[in-house]
């Protein structure tokens, strides 16, 4: 103990070093670990504490029966019904966050009394006036709005406009990829708006608390059949459905996206602290050798002087990992605020000991595991060769370059010797530096990605990246269309791609229709391959873990009144339409509809602005289209939210690799510099002056420098994808290819080359300082 | 040791149990025939039936396939297929399908079953598992080793630091007691005993000095009865011409002055062990020297050139008490600049603290560094008459020599510091 | 014979603080060196030895005092000015030997000459001669420092600090390390440069080594305390010289 603490102290600014590494890694493992823990279990707690419902099912007044309620409320396993009256705007427009977006708005009265889902305010207005509402919490955090802003809906060509009274979250009907937006009206604003609205709109809603959250799927079917079974075969009615389950996959997938770029990063900096930590108690270790012959020759045993030298770095580890654990806990609001505007949920922030030490404990682990190899040498070692100055560490069999016939300047000669001999030490070094262009390139891929070019962020969530959408009259002829469509100027392509609803294996999916998917720019199947052939369909993942069926299996798929059966051929990754997705060719549907031609076209263009493309096609097909619509608007106004957020961690991200990158680069070539610190004194005694020797170093330290980059570039560049791919598939998102851009990944490998170089040379300068005799003296 | 035992059972156990466990996961692994694939394949055929060419249909499934017709005609074979009958096939496991043309079957597809073992993975998969374990008994080594050392090296080693400091007289060092110290009791009766000897010590110290503070006080006390005892017999031995008398009275005056030296002796040897007067030489550089001369150059009344560079002995704070006395002298009597030259000779670093006043009477000159002694014009000025005293006495300690003399145009202290050798 | 003086001190003083604690090393030397002199500065261990020695050939910066070498005042260089003084006027010849172990022995000849000169071919011959002249077969000018004997090494050493005819060749120790037979040899090269005109200062508690001189400095506790002149030394047989130093040195409490 003694001994650790003799050498802490010696070593101060290898400790130094050695305690900011471990202390970033301990930081960033943590708020790793936090934030995957916490994440898993947060919307489960939100949902809890709300006291949200587990299933709600909407449905018009006029076709509700009192029934409903007794049957959901004598189902086994049910804890509580409620049900209320609500208004229900199914295609409602309103601004949110940068554009207009339709949803199904379902306006509750506040005033009601009601046992579930309480809507709990986290923000109110003190004064009230005639036309408040409230609505949920993602509107403050994604959509843009502050108390007391206006508010307008748009239902039936019809504007309502309201002042913005207060925020209240919930989990089930609070987000705008749910399809379904939860608002609330005073009473004396509900029942004006009753009075005014159409009778269509005026709509019942059950919510259903189970004793067990996961029988919700279940239920919902149940009472699907239960429904059918009641009512007349043609009156079925409209009912729109919500479990927990299906809606926590979605709510959450975008936070898992971003916590597994987090932890992915996180863990890429650690392993570069722990290449880095390695090199340090490599070096520790040689420069206190013949600290340990001397103490061998006194009579220590190697046991004895490995667990001191244990104990030191135990030691180190454990403050560090504190220290490093309690900025965690400062920097978990800043994630916090991201997991907000992504569920519209206030983020709370508990102490998790557990998770906490485990982090502690695994860095601890790396570091014992480290220092026992790198101790390894002190068992064999003789105290009288500890004593010499150690080990030779290097091999002189060869004499590169000989100055007496080797061309070139005396300078570039002694580094280049200098580098050839240190083989081992290069190989480290071209570890660190490619391990941390590795992680620059990561982030900076990532940065790229979702700050300029979002391309690949989009594809995500399944949306074709089409110009403008058409819909087509159900009499024109769709064939014709398109032909005529696809001869006009600035048109590169037109593709059928229908949306249509159909039940596979019962359950109710969304299913696109289109002719040749080779035809379509986002390939949405990351596992198997879309339908090519009449008998075949692809599922989303979502509907894949439904009815339990996978690549190889028949489902059988329901439209209208036919049913027929397919093949899965692939699995979809989608993140809109609660991703509940599939395929099918225009051939596969014709088995269920034998007329079915399509009715939607998603124009290409190139050339034009999609806005006069619009007003031009309907100028000349104007009798055979219903609508028209700017699909890059829709895409933008939909995935702003998320790109946002991506984009506040990527910066975030970026500015902790510099840091950490520029951290490193210092102590490491400072440590190396001032191992060479005897060598470099006898040449200034012989008569080299300090920038001859600033010369050397940096042409000595370059090129494996430039290796380690370029090695780390490639690494980058090769494995960015496929690292992100296998780590996010366990967040859920099974498809992704982000675009990598090559001048800004040699940009950032230049960068860090210069960085090394001046570093190098900042740290070279100090040798200026001190003078020839202290140099070899010691 | 038994703590040891335990540690090595518990791992033992712990490890047998993650190695069978990981041995029983690890055990199926079935592969799935490509449906997918077999449907593509069917499809192309269908659609190319009568005419199936090795382009239509090469690389759709990886195990190798004939086509058949009604009549068991082969129609088609991929490379390495090996079809003779269907029930052949139908032994070996082989997918048969139905091949249609206008909902009527017109033939056959038959997959060949290719089974494969993959035991070599699992393999590869218990190494990682192992390696893992082996990785958690390290874990629990390290921390054995860290109690140990925690609980059984460091107090000992404590114990004998404390034990080395207390030996060296050092008793101002507590001996601090870990919470799970394992000789709590033996510990705190060491660091009594410590407690004990600085007391002691203390006080040994305490009555000691103020001994001499009583010797110190009496002796200067002693010193002016004498005096009258001195003026006296000096008064007597002019006034009385008894010879006899006379030689009694001169013994006594000379007797008084024995006791005046003896006492003024014994009142400079009490100072000093009480380092009211003790001068330390060590050997400083010449730089010194500025700072000191700055550090009474209040009014920027000095002009000085750089002091030569080398190395002197000296005692700091008393050259700087004499360099204090002499310039306030200066200011107090001359009133003029001050001029301080330095220069190198010989062994001495002589400084020359110069003023530009009326400077003293020759008479005077000889006296000047005299106990007590006051010059003519200090009219208006207070003092004691000890500082050029004092200050001689402390330049010879320091090997040094201190003159003064009268120029024509001021006067001159002239102070010679030993050069370091 | 009129001397030229090639290097003078004045009140050369070296203080090494450490924490509160100050020591004088060296204090108010006055010292001058003659060309073509082969000085031998002794003492006891502590006594400065090195210090005047890293002092004198510019290694090192004095504390306080002037350093006159080749009319140049030492004190006064930057560390780069004393760098590019060194290599043209000081050769080094160090205990420890000190060749870079990452090269081959001819290249560290190599790496000390090319600073000086742009003359490879001319360098390399005068490296061949010396290496000759040094006693180091051609077989050893490939080998590394490590894979050399002690005496061999040394002589590497000396031919890399005169491979640029130095005004001074300064050596601290050069027999400390190695064994009698060795150090004999490396003595005789000395003296053989010695007597062809180069001038020497060396370091050493030495008897064997410190008779080869024709000047004894003796150092105590930072100050000269004895200048024994011996005159030129011409073998190892001359008893009256040895015991002349054996003399002096008995004398100066050594």
């Amino acid at each position: 103990m003694k001994l650790a603490l003799a050498n802490v102290r010696k070593g101060k600014s290898a400790t130094a070093s050695l305690f900011i590494f471990i202390l970033v890694a301990t930081l960033l493992l943590n708020i790793g670990l936090m934030v995957i823990t916490q994440l898993s279990t947060f919307f489960d707690q939100k949902a809890e504490q709300l006291k949200d419902p587990h299933l709600v099912i909407t449905m018009n007044q006029a076709s509700y029966h009192s029934d409903y309620e007794a049957f959901l409320a004598n189902y086994s396993g049910v804890k509580e019904t409620e049900t209320e009256e609500v208004i229900d705007m199914n295609l409602a427009n309103y601004y949110f966050g940068n554009g207009e977006v339709t949803n199904n708005i379902i306006i509750f009265n506040a005033d009601t009394k009601r046992a579930i889902a309480p809507a709990m305010r986290i923000d109110q207005l003190n004064s009230f006036s005639g036309n408040d509402i409230f609505v949920p919490y993602s509107f403050n955090t994604d959509g843009g709005y502050q108390l007391g802003d206006d508010f307008t809906i748009t239902f039936q060509a019809k504007q309502y406009n309201y002042r913005i009274a207060g925020f209240f979250e919930t989990t089930m009907m609070g987000m705008n990829n749910n399809g379904v937006m939860k608002v609330m009206l005073p009473e004396a604003g509900y029942q004006l708006l009753s009075d005014q609205i159409d009778s269509d709109a005026k709509g019942m809603i059950i919510s259903v608390l189970n004793k067990d959250k996961s029988t919700a799927s279940q239920l919902k079917e149940d009472f699907i059949g239960y429904v059918e079974r009641f009512q007349s075969v043609e009156a079925t009615p409209s009912l729109m459905t919500l479990d927990i389950i299906e809606v926590k996959e979605v709510s959450t997938l975008t936070v898992n996206i971003i916590a597994t770029i987090l932890v992915a990063f996180a863990v890429i900096i650690v392993l570069v602290a722990l290449i880095v930590i390695k090199f340090s108690i490599s070096n520790n270790i040689e420069d206190g050798i013949v600290n340990i012959g001397v103490l061998k020759a006194v009579g220590y045993t190697s046991r004895q002087i490995i667990s001191s030298i244990l104990l030191q770095f135990m030691l180190i580890t454990l403050c560090s990992g504190v220290v490093g654990i309690a900025l965690s806990y400062a920097l978990m609001p800043i994630i916090g605020g991201i997991i907000a505007t992504l569920t519209g949920l206030l983020w709370v922030q508990t102490i998790a000991l557990t998770v906490n030490m485990v982090s502690v404990f695994l860095v601890a682990l790396c570091v014992a595991v480290v220092t026992i190899v790198s101790t390894f040498r002190i068992r064999r070692i003789s105290p009288v060769h500890a004593l010499r100055g150690g080990i030779q560490t290097h091999n002189f069999r060869k004499n590169h370059l000989p100055l007496a016939t080797a061309k070139g300047s005396l300078h570039l000669l002694l580094a280049l010797k200098s580098m050839l001999t240190s083989s081992k030490q290069n190989v480290m070094i071209t570890l660190i530096v490619a391990a941390l262009t590795f992680a620059t390139v990561f982030s900076g891929v990532l940065y790229y990605n979702i700050a300029s070019d979002k391309t690949a962020f989009i594809n995500l969530f399944g949306t074709e990246p089409a110009n403008v959408y058409i819909a087509v009259q159900p009499e024109a002829n769709t064939h014709e269309l398109i032909t005529n469509i696809e001869q006009m100027n600035h048109v590169s392509k037109v593709n059928i791609f229908d949306l249509i609803n159909t039940k596979i294996d019962g359950q109710n999916v969304y299913t696109n229709v289109t002719d040749h998917y080779n035809n379509l720019e986002n390939d949405v199947v990351y596992q198997g391959r879309q339908p090519k052939h009449d008998n075949e369909l692809s599922i989303s993942w979502v509907v894949s873990k439904k009815i339990n069926k996978g690549i190889g299996d028949a489902v059988e798929v329901e439209y209208g009144a036919e049913t027929a059966s397919y093949l899965v051929t692939g699995l979809s990754q989608s993140i809109g339409n609660l991703g509940q997705i599939s395929s099918m060719t225009l051939d596969g549907i014709q088995h269920l509809q034998s007329n079915y031609q399509g009715t939607t076209l998603y124009v290409y263009l190139a050339g034009i602005s999609n806005k006069e493309f619009m007003s031009e096609i309907q100028k000349q097909y104007g009798d055979a289209i219903i609508e028209t619509l700017d699909i890059d608007e829709n895409i933008e106004s939909q995935t702003g939210m998320y790109t946002a957020a991506v984009f506040a961690v990527m910066v975030m991200v970026l500015i902790i690799t510099v840091i950490v990158v520029v951290m490193i680069l210092y102590l490491v070539i400072k440590t190396l510099i001032i191992k060479r610190k005897k060598e470099f004194g006898i040449l200034k005694a012989i008569g080299y002056s300090t920038f001859q020797l600033m010369n050397q170093i940096a042409m000595s330290y370059l090129p494996i420098i430039m290796i380690g980059v370029t090695a780390g570039g490639g690494l980058g560049y090769f494995f960015t994808n496929p690292m992100l791919s296998l780590l996010l598939s366990a967040a859920g998102v099974k498809r992704l290819s982000f675009a990598i851009h090559i001048p800004s990944i040699i940009f950032l490998c230049l960068s860090i080359f210069v960085l090394a170089y001046l570093v190098s040379m900042l740290i070279a300068r100090q040798i200026k300082q001190i003078s020839a005799y202290d140099l070899i003296i010691e | 040791m038994r703590i040891k035992f335990l540690a090595a059972t518990i791992l033992t156990i712990f490890t047998l149990g993650m190695v069978l466990s990981v041995i029983v996961i690890q055990r199926h692994n079935i592969q799935e025939v490509d449906v997918v694939a077999i449907n593509d394949l069917t499809k192309k055929i269908e659609n190319n039936w009568g005419q199936v060419t090795a382009q239509h249909v090469d690389h759709i499934v990886s195990q190798p396939f004939s086509i058949i017709d009604r009549e068991e005609n082969v129609l088609y074979r991929s490379p390495a297929s090996s079809f003779t009958s269907s029930f052949a096939s139908i032994k070996n496991r082989d997918t048969l399908i139905d091949l249609q043309q206008n909902n009527e079957v017109v033939g056959k597809l038959i997959i060949q079953n290719d089974a494969q073992s993959i035991v070599v993975r699992m393999k590869r998969d218990l190494i990682i598992a192992v390696t893992l374990i082996l990785g958690l008994l390290m874990v629990v080594i390290l921390i054995y080793l860290a109690i140990i050392n925690r609980t059984l090296v460091k107090p000992f080693q404590q114990l004998q630091h404390f034990a080395v400091n207390v030996a060296r007289g050092d008793f101002d060092r507590p001996l601090t007691m870990g919470k799970n110290n394992y000789f709590g009791a033996f510990t705190e009766s060491f660091d009594l005993l410590r407690d004990e000897l600085a007391t002691a010590r203390q006080r040994a110290y305490e009555s000691n000095r103020s001994k001499k503070e009583l010797v110190a006080t009496l002796s200067h006390d002693i010193k002016t009865p004498l005096a009258s005892i001195k003026a006296v017999t000096e008064l007597m031995l002019l006034q009385t011409n008894d010879n006899k008398v006379k030689k009694h009275v001169q013994t006594i005056f000379s007797k008084a002055d024995q006791i005046d030296l003896l006492v003024t002796d014994m009142f400079h040897a009490t100072l000093e062990e009480l380092q009211q007067l003790k001068v330390a030489v060590v050997e400083v550089s010449s730089t010194v020297l500025r700072e000191m001369i700055e550090n009474v150059n209040f009014d920027h009344n000095i002009d000085y050139d750089p002091i030569p560079p080398c190395l002197i002995l000296t005692d700091t704070t008393r050259l700087q008490q004499v360099l204090d006395n002499i310039i306030s002298n200066a200011y107090k009597y001359a009133r003029t600049k001050i001029k301080i030259e330095s220069r190198i000779h010989q062994d001495y670093l002589e400084v020359d603290i110069i003023d530009f006043g009326r400077g003293i009477s020759e008479a005077e000159l000889p006296l000047l560094f005299n106990k007590y002694y006051r010059g003519q014009n200090i009219a208006g000025q207070n003092g004691s008459g000890l500082g050029l005293y004092i200050s001689k006495y402390f330049i010879e300690k320091m090997h040094g020599q201190i003159n003064c003399y009268n120029r024509t145009d001021g006067f001159t202290v002239a102070i010679k510091i030993k050069l370091a050798t | 014979m009129m001397t030229k003086t090639i290097i003078s001190t004045e009140k050369l003083c070296k203080t090494f603080s450490s924490g509160g604690n100050q020591q004088h090393v060296l204090k108010n030397l006055d010292i001058s060196i003659a060309e073509g002199d082969f000085t031998v500065i002794m003492g006891s261990s502590g006594s400065g030895k090195s210090t005047l020695l890293y002092a004198l050939s510019g290694m090192d910066k004095p504390t306080l005092g002037t350093i006159d070498f080749a009319g140049k005042n030492l004190a006064k260089l930057t560390q780069d000015q004393a760098a590019i003084f060194r290599r043209n006027h000081c050769g080094f010849v160090f205990q420890q030997i000190y060749l870079l172990d990452n090269m081959s022995v001819f290249d560290n000849i190599l790496a000390s000459g090319l600073l000086v000169t742009r003359n490879k071919q001319q360098l390399v011959k005068k490296a061949k001669a010396l290496f000759q002249q040094v006693e180091i077969d051609e077989g050893s000018w490939s080998k590394f420092p490590t894979q050399l004997s002690g005496g061999e090494a040394q002589r590497v050493g000396i031919v890399r600090a005169i491979i640029n005819k130095p005004k001074v060749l300064f050596a601290d120790e050069p027999t400390g390390a190695l064994n009698s037979a060795a150090s004999e040899n490396v003595l005789n090269v000395f003296t053989t440069i010695n007597r062809a005109g180069q001038s020497i200062v060396l370091v050493t508690h030495d008897l064997k080594t410190a008779v080869r001189g024709n000047r004894i400095l003796y150092l105590k506790d930072g100050v000269i305390n004895g200048d024994l002149s011996l005159g030129h030394y011409h073998d190892c047989e001359d008893v009256e010289r040895s015991d002349k130093l054996k003399h002096f040195l008995a004398e100066m409490g050594w």
